[in-house]
């Protein structure tokens, strides 16, 4: 059976609904509404439940990729579309201005599924903010959780994408050989 | 769940797909495309393109005069003049443009920033279409007489094979999609599984390889060293290099005194000069990409590079190459290593990895991810690595080469190493105070 859900989380603005339309096989299910809070300052339009597609890797393997709200007022979703995962991508915006609060706001709130999945995390925004780098984020999680993938992210960048899904995918490949 | 380690193609299938693989067997040649202007993120991510989407279809070709296909980077600084110069002197080389706005040129394609990869990818096709067509019309349609023309001819018969043999692997690949999703019907379905919003054999999938191949491609980085018993030494001298007699030894010292120093490094030489800038933590590279592979890979003179520091940065616009250190540090190292290990890194020794490298940023090769995943999971050696993932050993060896340049990965006995030297000083230190404290009682007697 080699049917993988996949869950993009993260903040407002990190790029969840771009990375997955960069990397879908046809237009992903979307459900954005007008943004009306905090969102509305960096852009238009937010994701309200939910984003839909699909990825098909070489072999058999199809990729269910589902994107959750950022917004904390819709955090029930959260659990909601945990459940059945296989994997979670966390995406952190690089340009905001306490990126590591964000980063262990997630890890808390996907805790419970964290212990039992695999993540990677995709740091967004790299061109317009270079710091904090990369190894400041891997020092960040050193304690919390070592030696996971943190890959910078162009979420609009099919390849970038991809390749954040692909070291999912072999970790968890890893995961269930052992 | 079912885990996929290895294909789970029937032996026919995989045959199948082997031949799909390797066109370059029948006569096939890969296009060669030349980057103008393309920065280095970019060109990394293109090359990876071109031997993973691509299949080793495209290959990245540094002189634009044998080039087949020129991609010119308007954006660039030096964009347009390379469009000026490529429009009046090679009409018969064609050329994709790329820029953030649009952009009416005439006898060229463009394409918009960011690229998208199936754009690219079928322009790249409709170009290799045309350049066919162009080689078939200027051969006689008669029985090819000359080793040229048989080639030719033989070449446009293997883009039909390749086109049809496509189209079938297609359908086999739909096939198997159906049959899985038979599979998972009549087992009645799982509850960890996700709900099937659409039919997915129904949906046009866009294939993204995971590049668990080895392509052409990947030899500059990967070399081609067969593998060996590693508990012979002569074999295992065989797969080790001294980093301190290759440029690479020159870099990483420079980098040293750059940080210590807090002040530009430069290495120069005959082919050129390497800045390493510590404050933003770039190097300035005047020597181009083609070269410095090659001196990457021949041992160094001691009087062939000269370090010295600088008081500040001479980056001239055009002849400098602007990279992030690790980015350069972790390429130059798979030019050198070419599926060798450093000289002092014993194969049998644990790996000691620090964390995973930044993928995205850094040159990527086949087999990168399983390695990195399996020592973030498991301590291995090198030897174990290898054997756990059924790869041959130069795929392990390059990649723990490079990230051990980066300060990534190292191996227990290395580490072992480094606390005796550490312990060292501090006994020696002991020793002369010891021998001072005797010769100050000696004085006081």
């Amino acid at each position: 059976m080699d049917n993988y859900k996949i869950l993009f989380a993260g903040p407002v603005s990190a790029g969840k609904t771009t990375a997955i339309t960069s990397v879908c096989a046809t237009p992903p299910l979307t459900t954005e509404a007008q943004a009306t809070d905090i969102s509305r300052d960096s852009k238009t339009t937010t994701t309200v439940a939910m984003d839909y597609g699909t990825m098909q890797l070489p072999g058999i393997k199809t990729l269910h990729l589902y994107g959750t709200p950022g917004e904390t007022r819709f955090d029930f979703m959260w659990d909601i579309l945990s459940k059945g995962s296989t994997g979670l991508v966390l995406l952190i915006d690089n340009t905001h201005p306490d990126p590591f609060s964000e980063l262990h706001f997630f890890l808390r709130a996907f805790k419970k599924f964290i212990k039992k999945s695999r993540i990677v995390i995709g740091i967004t925004k790299t061109d317009i903010c270079v710091t904090p780098r990369i190894n400041d984020y891997q020092a960040q999680l050193r304690n919390v959780l070592p030696n996971i993938p943190v890959f910078s992210v162009d979420a609009r960048n099919q390849i970038d994408v991809a390749l954040l899904v692909e070291a999912l995918m072999v970790s968890l490949d890893l995961e269930l050989a052992a | 769940m079912k885990v996929q380690k290895q294909s789970n193609d029937t032996p026919i299938e995989q045959s199948f797909i082997a031949t799909c693989a390797t066109p370059q067997k029948a006569g096939y040649r890969p296009l060669k495309v030349a980057l103008l202007d393309i920065n280095e993120r970019l060109e990394n991510r293109l090359r990876y393109f071109f031997s993973d989407r691509c299949q080793g279809d495209y290959v990245v070709d540094v002189d634009p005069q044998s080039a087949d296909i020129c991609l010119i980077d308007l954006d660039g600084l030096r964009g347009k003049s390379y469009w000026a110069k490529h429009a009046a002197q090679q009409h018969n080389c064609p050329a994709i443009l790329l820029s953030l706005h649009k952009t009416e040129v005439e006898n060229a394609k463009w394409l918009q920033k960011p690229l998208q990869a199936n754009l690219l990818h079928s322009e790249l096709e409709k170009i290799r279409e045309k350049l066919h067509l162009q080689q078939r019309q200027a051969t006689p349609t008669s029985l090819p007489n000359s080793s040229a023309e048989t080639e030719v001819a033989f070449s446009g018969h293997h883009q039909e094979l390749r086109r049809k043999i496509k189209s079938l692997q297609a359908v086999l690949k739909k096939e198997k999609i159906r049959r899985a999703q038979l599979s998972v019907y009549r087992q009645g379905g799982q509850g960890d599984n996700p709900p099937l919003l659409s039919e997915p054999a129904d949906v046009p999938t866009r294939q993204i390889s995971v590049g668990n191949q080895e392509i052409k491609t990947a030899v500059p980085f990967i070399g081609s060293t067969p593998d060996v018993d590693l508990d012979n030494e002569t074999q295992r001298a065989w797969v080790q290099y001294d980093p301190k007699k290759f440029l690479i030894g020159r870099v990483q010292k420079a980098i040293k005194l750059a940080e210590t120093a807090g002040r530009p490094v430069s290495i120069s030489s005959c082919h050129g000069s390497i800045t390493i800038v510590p404050m933003t933590r770039e190097v300035l590279v005047e020597i181009d990409g083609q070269r410095l592979q090659s001196l990457a890979s021949q041992p160094v003179n001691d009087d062939e590079y000269q370090l010295s520091v600088q008081d500040s940065v001479c980056d001239i616009p055009g002849q400098t190459h602007r990279r992030p250190v690790e980015a350069f540090v972790w390429e130059l190292t798979l030019w050198t290593s070419l599926g060798r290990i450093p000289v002092n890194v014993s194969p049998n020794n644990t790996v000691v990895f620090k964390h995973w490298p930044n993928l995205t940023r850094l040159q990527i090769f086949p087999q990168a991810t399983r390695i990195a995943a399996l020592w973030a999971k498991q301590t291995h050696t090198l030897a174990s690595t290898a054997q756990a993932l059924e790869i041959p050993q130069r795929y392990v060896f390059s990649f723990f080469s490079a990230a051990h340049a980066i300060g990534l990965a190292t191996t227990e006995e290395t580490i072992n190493e480094e606390i005796a030297s550490e312990e060292n000083p501090v006994k020696s230190n002991g020793n002369r105070t010891l021998f001072r404290k005797i010769l100050r009682q000696l004085s006081l007697h």
